[in-house]
């Protein structure tokens, strides 16, 4: 075993590394060295691949005083904050109740709340943008109900809105698979004891449920969070390479791709970027806080 | 009578008598609200197969309606005579596969001595694969761009894989799962005189099949569904994907919706037969995802 002349790749010190290296050098040179050149481009004036020009803190001075960001950072968070309640509230409901018992045929239900997760991206665009138009059927089914048609997509205040029903049918389904793995893991004596006390369906869904998901509602919450604020294919489908009524459908990637792939001004995008990464590592540091790490510090 | 008594005949007086007529009572108003539900969710399905086969001129005119005015083909035939549409989803179906396939081979190579060895640098390694998870793909987009233009990558498959490739999440994901291996098994091959590398191929990957299956299906719709780096690479249209191709149409200053509805029921309806095929291993792979951060 202890033989001197094993192979130099069979060695104790070498062995991990060689599993390790096809998945290093691509992390380190599409990961690491982007990073570092993203954040270097951010002080650049750069026009096109190849001429570029150190400018300092001239691209965060101009995005700070941009209305444009301000606009696209607006949309998001309301965006964002849209998904943390419908995409917790409906599926967290919609899986409890079919937990329960009490649906006939549950699983074809949840076979078929999770047949939009599948779909792509721009295939749910050009599908709501049928839905959604003038003579449409959300229109339509609107009309039944006595609430006058609205232009959904030609409308600056309406655009989020479109975005959350889209953001609803599309990820309702992901999330209450996420919340049913939680449910098979609550004790099923938590619930006979509280029968006993008397405690009703609701009170039950409260006192037991609620607090018995939170490490998964947490997760789910920070998955909808970092997803919100990548929100990007939904306005580039929904209104033609993204150009909604009144920059009402504008988010944060949407403008860094407009600024980078149409204007070429490739370092004022990679600010962007920079800055849209602070954004998400401060939000996920909460809620990993939240989450509970970091206890030791207490 | 105490108050514990009184709550325990309530509890009773649930499960006999009208209770039972309560319970049937919320099964049927249930079942029933899933059954919209249940409509609902289908009706954007139904809605993209209904505008494939209407008359092209009518797609918008008549989208409020819930049956043709006549049914035509026309919109397929169009589809393949006037676009590359075949090579839209070969080059979908390679990236997709090819993504899939390197993506799990590196990510279970790594997770193995991450999860299976003492070494140095082990803990800084996984952390900051781990931590780079936390910065959005999109910061990278100009380096990454840049670097495509500069390694002469653009409009190839290997530009649109590799970059994205070196997965965290499937990293983490198959670490956690080898963390669940026993050594007794992998202790007793050593014994036997294998060295590592027969080790991890003939006692490790069997035993982490089920990952490797969960791993490839997810990466698979990942790299099917993408459309934003495939967007940046593929400029030529021979070289879209077909999230790339239809979004392209939808650009176009004339859309020919027609085009666009017999395009995205042809790219969607293949993933949801084989999604009810494998239903049970799709399920339990997003569900075991989940479940790993309980712990």
């Amino acid at each position: 075993m202890n033989n001197p002349s094993v192979p130099f790749f069979h060695r104790p010190k070498v062995v991990p590394f060689v599993f390790l290296a096809p998945f290093l050098i691509l992390f380190l040179t599409f990961r690491v060295w982007a990073v570092i050149q993203a954040m270097l481009l951010s002080f650049e004036k750069v026009q096109g691949v190849g001429s570029s020009e150190w400018i300092g803190l001239g691209n965060y001075q101009f995005l700070f005083n941009d209305p444009t960001f301000y606009k696209a950072l607006l949309n998001t968070v309301y965006y964002t904050a849209g998904t943390l309640i419908l995409l917790i509230v409906i599926p967290l409901v919609l899986a409890a109740l079919l937990y329960s018992g009490l649906v006939k045929k549950a699983g074809i239900f949840r076979t078929t709340l999770f047949l939009p997760v599948l779909t792509s991206l721009v295939v749910v665009g050009v599908v709501f943008r049928l839905i959604l138009a003038p003579e449409g059927l959300l229109n339509s089914w609107l009309n039944l109900v006595g609430i006058p048609p609205q232009r959904w997509l030609e409308t600056a205040d309406l655009a989020i809105p479109a975005m959350l029903i889209m953001a609803t049918w599309r990820w309702t389904g992901l999330n209450m698979v996420y919340f049913t793995s939680g449910l098979a893991n609550i004790p099923q004596d938590l619930y006979d004891a509280a029968a006993i006390d008397g405690a009703n369906g609701l009170q039950r869904f409260y006192y037991i449920t609620i607090p018995q998901l939170r490490p998964i509602i947490i997760f789910v919450m920070t998955l909808t969070l970092i997803g919100g604020f990548q929100l990007f294919v939904e306005p580039f489908i929904l209104w033609t390479a993204g150009a909604s009524p009144g920059q009402g459908g504008l988010s944060i990637v949407l403008f860094l791709y407009r600024t980078a792939f149409t204007s070429f001004n490739l370092g004022y995008a990679s600010t962007i970027g920079v800055v849209l990464a602070l954004i998400i590592m401060i939000l996920s540091l909460v809620q990993l806080r939240l989450l509970g790490f970091f206890k030791k510090e207490e | 009578m105490d108050a514990s008594l009184a709550h325990r005949e309530q509890a009773a007086q649930l499960t006999i008598g009208p209770g039972r007529w309560q319970r049937t009572l919320s099964q049927v108003v249930l079942t029933l609200l899933f059954l919209v539900a249940g409509i609902v969710f289908l009706i954007p399905f139904y809605w993209m197969i209904l505008s494939s086969i209407r008359s092209p001129e009518r797609i918008f005119a008549d989208a409020g309606s819930l049956f043709p005015s006549e049914v035509t083909f026309v919109s397929y035939e169009n589809l393949f005579s006037e676009l590359a549409f075949e090579q839209w989803y070969l080059n979908s179906i390679i990236i997709a596969f090819g993504f899939a396939i390197l993506a799990v081979t590196l990510c279970t190579l790594a997770a193995y001595p991450l999860a299976r060895f003492n070494f140095p640098f082990r803990n800084v390694i996984f952390i900051t694969i781990l931590a780079s998870q936390m910065l959005p793909f999109h910061m990278l987009l100009i380096p990454l761009f840049m670097m495509m233009v500069n390694f002469k990558m653009i409009d190839t498959y290997i530009g649109v894989i590799l970059p994205l490739a070196a997965h965290p999440f499937g990293l983490f994901y198959m670490r956690q799962y080898m963390l669940s291996l026993s050594s007794d098994i992998l202790d007793a091959a050593r014994v036997d005189g294998a060295s590592e590398y027969q080790l991890f191929l003939q006692v490790v990957l069997p035993l982490v099949r089920p990952a490797i299956g969960t791993l490839f299906i997810l990466f698979s719709l990942e790299g099917w569904n993408d459309l934003l780096w495939p967007l940046i690479v593929m400029r030529t249209e021979e070289k879209y994907t077909l999230a790339v191709g239809i979004a392209g149409l939808v650009g176009l200053y004339r859309q020919r919706w027609d085009l666009i509805m017999a395009g995205a029921f042809l790219a969607t309806f293949p993933i949801i037969i084989l999604f009810l095929f494998m239903q049970k291993q799709f399920i339990a792979g997003i569900s075991s995802l989940g479940s790993g951060v309980e712990k």
